[in-house]
């Protein structure tokens, strides 16, 4: 038996999941899709039930990557039973998706959740009405304090039924819809889809588009739109039936702050610069811990172990890598996360959406864009993994392309440990200027040049709300798992494969052959090109590599300030490092990944090439 | 035969069929397109020659599955020709349709493909400066030219491709929404049916508003 778990974003359908299925969380992505799909299992009466948290959706005929999914899911009956969740504040328009999944006919059970807001709120729902019109039974629940949660499952189990509510389409519709049936002896929803151009169908779908092109002049509206219109009309006129409303007192609106230019964007500007350097301070303070402590535990002892030479760099290269992936995962990733929750589940981000969805825009993205620019100042794997709350591939590949050009922590490190230190503080500045330019430049360039179309930002403002620290540390929890299953191995593989082209002398040829190219057009020895390599593991270990090569800590006294310079801007800007890498190539593809990679490459070795020829 | 008149007579068997949802007659016929029952007869017996339809007694000119598919398409090319004069150009149905009986025929299928996905999503005019110039010619106030607090009613939605997203969230013709926060740059968040929606101001210059009394 299985079920699933359908509503509006933000109806707290996946507090209730996690409340049905406790820990033991499989987190996959629904095959063909990159749409995360949460399975867990519940035992009731000795029987194993099956719960899937669908994502949260505002409609089934969308053609967004989640409503596509959950519609797919629905007819292909993969699921036995729906559990629909609704948010009891906003009853109305959770009532339009409700009509929807009702004309699926599957066994449903309605959950009006969050009751106690509306009941503060002075809504009040007759139950028992509500129940009838759409012929299916209606749960009460709190999910915020438990209550009623447990009566979930028994009463599916017990009194699911089939939905059997009718919406009155207009005429037009209702006749195109019958004709379709007939002739193709299609269902009746899939008759409503097919004229709204959606269905597995080519033959129903053709003869739909050919009726709905005879509908739309009379209505001067398209078929969607006289449909949702239809709907619509059909959750008011139930809304209004169930629903009473007592006048309340109205408490103080916090949003009077939020959203307001004045206060707001101070505000947000210092909650971003909070997230930063808590992330970065935190985080660097326990990545430090954590590497000192492969070097003390793992790396000395392997060393001096004393195995053949294959075996050593090979083992080498896997601390290496577990020490790059923990050492960013834990300290990182996971503080990021945590902090990330916080911020959604209260509600705040959608307000930092709102604010900068302006700034954003000139680069090609909506206001949800500053997340993971934000967070690409601490470190860019968070960052990267983060840009899936973007909507579109098209703004998720441009953030892409953005947020492995910025300045993280590590590459801070270098800037401050080599130019800041031995040349100065204004040039060290001026290369945070010169990348902040050219991010400025790439954004511009790519919001002209990247495919998809970029629509404005429509968003839902989530309600504001106290996070429960449970809840926070559940999601962080699944989502760095996903880090450290998939992103890990893809590190270690790929660092043992660098470890044996060390083993097989292929840096030493390697150093032989970019000699020329290394000083013609860069001006820097070759061995501070093999240290720019080391920076792909990690990006200090430029930094750690280009000391341990020239053979002393003091850089000035081998190489000159142009040098130094060149050496910074170059490895700030080159190949993110191996981490971002992995993460780049899980959520956006292997092509975006190549293609990013080897931009930032040419833009690297072009800039150390301009100030070469321009500075000598 | 011409292979216009052939055109026009499997559209208009479709046109009936499709009406009927049963085989027309070929007094029907001949009253739809205007014209002498004998004159029809005797084209409809040249199109029963060519294997377009097969004619059973006189009451009923089945379609064969090439007639079909002429007749679908003239019709297809038909429709989307018409929305266009009608829609797009604001031409008099009357005429669109006259129009449109005439190029049916010679429209080649790339042309009509291009202009039914133009129907569908015309290039959004989010430039400011397009919408300014559209502005003042039909004098009508979008959702950003309000302020804060106010009541208004939906009129319209400008934008014909996009705006799905908006009607899921019940920003329909008719609905009445208050502007809860207004920024400078004309972004806005509304409410609508309870809920907060923050709109960017390219959207909400594509939603037509007027004041509610």
């Amino acid at each position: 038996m299985k079920f699933g778990l359908i509503g509006n974003p933000n109806v707290g359908k996946s507090l209730i999941f996690h409340q049905l299925t406790g820990l033991g969380v499989e987190v996959s992505n629904y095959p063909g899709t990159t749409v995360d799909l949460e399975r867990g299992n519940v035992c009731f009466e000795r029987e194993k039930l099956e719960i899937v948290d669908l994502p949260g959706i505002y409609t089934l005929d969308g053609n967004s990557e989640e409503e596509v999914m959950v519609r797919t899911l629905l007819e292909s009956g993969d699921v036995d039973m729906l559990i629909c969740v609704l948010d009891s504040t906003h009853l109305e328009r959770n009532l339009y998706l409700l009509v929807q999944v009702a004309e699926y006919r599957l066994p449903t059970l309605v959950v009006l959740n969050m009751s106690d807001e509306a009941e503060k709120q002075g809504y009040q729902i007759d139950n028992e009405h509500l129940s009838s019109l759409f012929g299916v039974e209606v749960l009460t629940t709190a999910a915020i304090q438990g209550r009623n949660i447990d009566r979930i499952i028994p009463t599916a189990m017990e009194a699911s039924r089939i939905p059997t509510l009718e919406v009155q389409y207009d005429h037009h519709i209702e006749a195109a819809v019958r004709s379709l049936m007939s002739m193709h002896m299609a269902g009746r929803v899939d008759a409503l889809n097919a004229l709204q151009g959606i269905g597995p169908d080519p033959d129903l779908t053709e003869s739909a588009a050919v009726l709905a092109v005879e509908i739309e002049p009379r209505h001067r509206m398209s078929v969607h739109q006289i449909i949702a219109g239809n709907r619509h009309h059909c959750a008011h006129t139930i809304t209004e039936a169930v629903l009473k409303y007592h006048e309340t007192e109205p408490g103080f609106d916090i949003d009077r702050i939020l959203t307001k230019s004045f206060p707001g964007i101070p505000i947000l500007v210092g909650i971003m610069i909070s997230v930063l350097l808590v992330v970065f301070t935190f985080g660097s303070w326990l990545e430090g811990l954590i590497v000192s402590a492969f070097e003390l535990y793992a790396m000395q002892p392997l060393l001096a172990m004393g195995l053949p030479p294959l075996l050593e760099q090979l083992s080498v290269s896997i601390i290496l890598a577990l020490q790059a992936g923990i050492g960013i995962a834990f300290p990182f990733v996971l503080t990021f996360y945590i902090l990330i929750s916080l911020l959604e589940d209260s509600g705040y981000l959608t307000r930092a959406a709102f604010l900068a969805d302006r700034a954003m825009h000139r680069l090609g993205m909506h206001g949800e864009g500053i997340i993971p620019i934000v967070l690409g100042f601490g470190c860019n794997v968070p960052a990267i993994m983060s840009i899936r709350l973007l909507h579109s591939r098209r703004e998720r590949v441009i953030a892409s392309f953005l947020v492995t050009m910025i300045p993280c922590s590590a590459r801070t490190v270098i800037i401050a440990g080599i130019v800041a230190s031995f040349v100065g503080i204004l040039a060290a500045l001026s290369i945070y200027l010169a990348v902040f330019v050219l991010i400025i430049i790439t954004g511009m360039l790519l919001s002209r040049i990247t495919p998809g179309e970029q629509f404005g930002m429509i968003m839902e403002m989530a309600p504001l709300r106290l996070p429960t620290g449970h809840n926070v540390i559940m999601k962080s929890w699944n989502r760095i798992k996903e880090f450290l299953f998939i992103a890990m191995p893809l590190l270690i593989v790929a660092s043992i494969i660098l470890g044996f082209l060390q083993y097989a002398g292929a840096f030493e040829a390697f150093q032989n052959y970019i000699e020329p190219f290394s000083t013609m057009v860069l001006g820097l020895p070759s061995y501070a090109t093999t240290a720019l390599i080391f920076g792909i593991l990690r990006k200090e270990m430029a930094l750690e590599t280009l000391v341990i090569l020239a053979g002393t800590a003091n850089l000035n006294s081998v190489l000159t300030g142009v040098q130094l310079y060149t050496f910074a801007i170059v490895s700030v800007l080159f190949i993110p490092c191996i981490s971002t890498i992995a993460v780049l190539y899980k959520e956006i593809g292997l092509k975006i990944t190549l293609i990013v990679s080897l931009y930032t490459l040419g833009l690297g070795i072009f800039i150390g090439a301009l100030i070469n020829i321009l500075i000598k | 035969m011409k292979s216009s008149s052939r055109e026009d007579y499997l559209e208009a068997l479709c046109k009936l069929g499709g009406i009927k949802g049963s085989c027309p007659s070929v007094a029907e016929l001949a009253e739809l397109l205007e014209q002498d029952p004998d004159e029809v007869r005797r084209h409809l017996d040249h199109l029963a020659a060519t294997g377009d339809i097969r004619i059973s007694g006189d009451e009923c000119i089945e379609l064969l599955s090439p007639g079909m598919d002429t007749g679908k398409k003239v019709m297809r090319k038909h429709q989307i020709l018409e929305c266009f004069f009608t829609e797009m150009l604001g031409m008099e149905p009357d005429a669109a349709s006259r129009e449109a009986c005439v190029l049916e025929h010679n429209v080649s299928d790339d042309t009509i493909d291009r202009l039914g996905s133009y129907i569908k999503n015309p290039p959004c005019m989010i430039d400011n400066h397009l919408r300014k110039r559209g502005r003042r010619k039909h004098n009508f106030e979008t959702l950003d030219d309000f302020k804060e607090d106010d009541l208004v009613i939906v009129r319209k939605l400008l934008w014909h491709g996009g705006c799905n997203r908006l009607m899921d969230l019940g920003i329909f013709p008719g609905e009445k929404i208050r502007i809860r926060r207004k920024l400078n740059n004309r972004g806005v968040v509304v409410q609508v049916k309870g809920c907060d929606i923050a709109l960017s101001s390219e959207v909400a210059g594509m939603i037509v508003v007027e004041k509610a009394p």
